[in-house]
């Protein structure tokens, strides 16, 4: 249906996925107040079952390859921001160091504070997914998720779990925070895919 | 959100089974439209088939121009009733605001639009059954709203609420109606932008001081924090929650814009 009289007054931008508009701040997005972490007490850890298969320390985290990452992000509550910049150390290079077994397919990432979601494995393969330390070249401030954030660009923003403190491998998709609360299992902002059944 | 990119809960043990529901858009039918401040309308929505609603809960309205551009927005639902097919919305217009100034520049009654809802369990103000600390800013006050009308004041229920003045003091018979009615229910406002000569009370943004005290008054009685408004309200009020000593799993917040 078209609502007579209303018209588009944003410049029109291929880049923003449907029923989304163009940001230029850059939002704070949670459903609790801010967590402080510092660095030196912050690690990350990877679990199968309840085997801890490896803690990655701030320090071990700085000895990875820095990759920086040029991109757009799209949040579910309408905004998108497009080029931001970030820099973090790819999943890529982490499972490099830790072999995953091929049973799992999906990882429910941890947040200091209880936050999770959840996330086929292989979205953050490939350059696709990362743990995010900087953006716009500053470290990334405890209301954005810092000092450490999980960064998956291409999917919507409640993804990209602030705080992050670890991932636990799956063999089944599970709901995380927000899904159980109806959002999406995937989230694909340019499938619009914001809540159950869309 | 409800408020809802990312989010911390706090320790979370209202873990819930997923609801597999499809949120399906409906026509909506504009019923009323009322100015209740130079800012603000509250429209009346109705749709075919009623729906279950909880105060904090929000609905999606989605609007397309003749070319094919979609803009879609969230309001939070006010309603005298949890079961319902007429959902109110009040709506602040913001100036170059792609959507909300449509809704109040050319939206009239007997118009149609589409929306789909309820939506967000999390900032459900229902799900707690003990009292509670409520803290708006602005527009913030539409959940507190939907809330403080079904509610029987058996628990203690303060509210602070920021507003510019007297003017933006949104919903103000009503609030301070119920505040002479209940002697569990304390309104406590401050207009940061009233003229000094005409306004007596509170006249500071939210500070610790003001938090404090109704803090205070809530000793001993278990209470959770909902937080409502802007984004830099938002961040503002909850950090300062946090210094005073409150418990992060208490605090609640949705955020309506950045
Ligand atoms: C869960 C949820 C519930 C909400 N409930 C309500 C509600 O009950 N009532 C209500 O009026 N709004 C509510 N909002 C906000 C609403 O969804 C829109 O963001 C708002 O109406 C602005 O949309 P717009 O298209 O008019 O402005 P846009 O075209 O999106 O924005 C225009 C400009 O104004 C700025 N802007 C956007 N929002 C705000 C704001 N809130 N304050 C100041 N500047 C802003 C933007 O940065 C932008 O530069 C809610 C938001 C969420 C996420």
């Amino acid at each position: 249906m078209i609502n007579e009289g209303f018209g588009q007054n944003k410049s029109k931008n291929e880049k923003i996925p449907p029923g989304q508009y163009l940001e230029k701040s850059f939002p704070i997005l949670s459903a609790g107040p801010t967590v402080h972490i510092n660095k030196e007490s912050w690690d990350f850890t990877i679990h199968e079952n309840d085997t801890i298969i490896s803690k990655i320390s701030w320090e071990d985290l700085n000895n990875f390859p820095k990759k920086e990452i040029n991109t757009d992000i799209h949040c579910v509550t309408k905004w998108s921001k497009l080029e931001t910049n970030w820099e973090g150390v790819s999943f890529k290079d982490i499972f490099e160091t830790v072999p995953i077994k091929k049973k799992y397919r999906y990882i429910m990432a941890y947040s200091e504070g209880g936050y999770t979601t959840n996330v086929p494995l292989i979205d953050i393969l490939d350059d696709k997914g990362f743990l995010a330390y900087k953006y716009d070249k500053k470290d990334i401030t405890p209301e954005h998720g810092g000092p450490v954030r999980l960064f998956i660009p291409h999917l919507y923003f409640w993804k990209s779990a602030k705080w992050i403190r670890g991932i636990k491998l799956l063999e089944n998709d599970q709901p995380g925070f927000w899904e159980k609360y109806g959002y999406h299992m995937y989230g694909d902002p340019w499938k619009e895919q914001r809540y159950q059944g869309d | 959100m409800a408020t809802i990119c990312m989010v911390t809960p706090g320790k979370n043990k209202d873990t819930r089974v997923t609801e597999s529901r499809k949120l399906l858009w409906e026509l909506g039918k504009v019923i009323d439209i009322k100015s209740i401040s130079p800012k603000v309308k509250l429209f009346t929505i109705e749709t075919k088939k009623p729906h279950r609603i909880e105060p904090g809960q929000h609905f999606d309205i989605k609007l397309t121009s003749d070319s094919g551009y979609v803009a879609q927005r969230s309001y939070s639902v006010i309603s005298d009733s949890n079961y319902t097919n007429q959902f109110e919305f009040g709506i602040s217009k913001i100036t170059d605001g792609e959507v909300s100034k449509y809704l109040h520049e050319k939206l009239s009654i007997s118009q149609n639009l589409l929306i789909r809802g309820p939506i967000g369990k999390y900032f459900n103000l229902n799900k707690t059954t003990e009292s509670v600390i409520l803290i708006a800013g602005g527009i913030g006050i539409t959940p507190f709203i939907f809330y403080l009308r079904q509610k029987n004041y058996k628990n203690k229920i303060s509210l602070i609420y920021s507003a510019k003045n007297q003017e933006e003091f949104l919903f103000k018979k009503e609030l301070e109606n119920k505040n002479k009615l209940y002697k569990n229910f304390s309104l406590i406002v401050t207009l940061t932008k009233e003229n000094k000569e005409t306004w007596k009370g509170l006249d500071s943004r939210i500070n610790s001081k003001i938090l404090k005290k109704t803090i205070k008054n809530h000793l001993g009685i278990k209470t959770t924090y909902f937080v409502c408004g802007g984004s830099n309200f938002v961040e503002n009020i909850s950090s300062k929650l946090i210094r005073v000593g409150i418990e992060y799993q208490d605090i609640k917040i949705e955020r309506f814009g950045p």
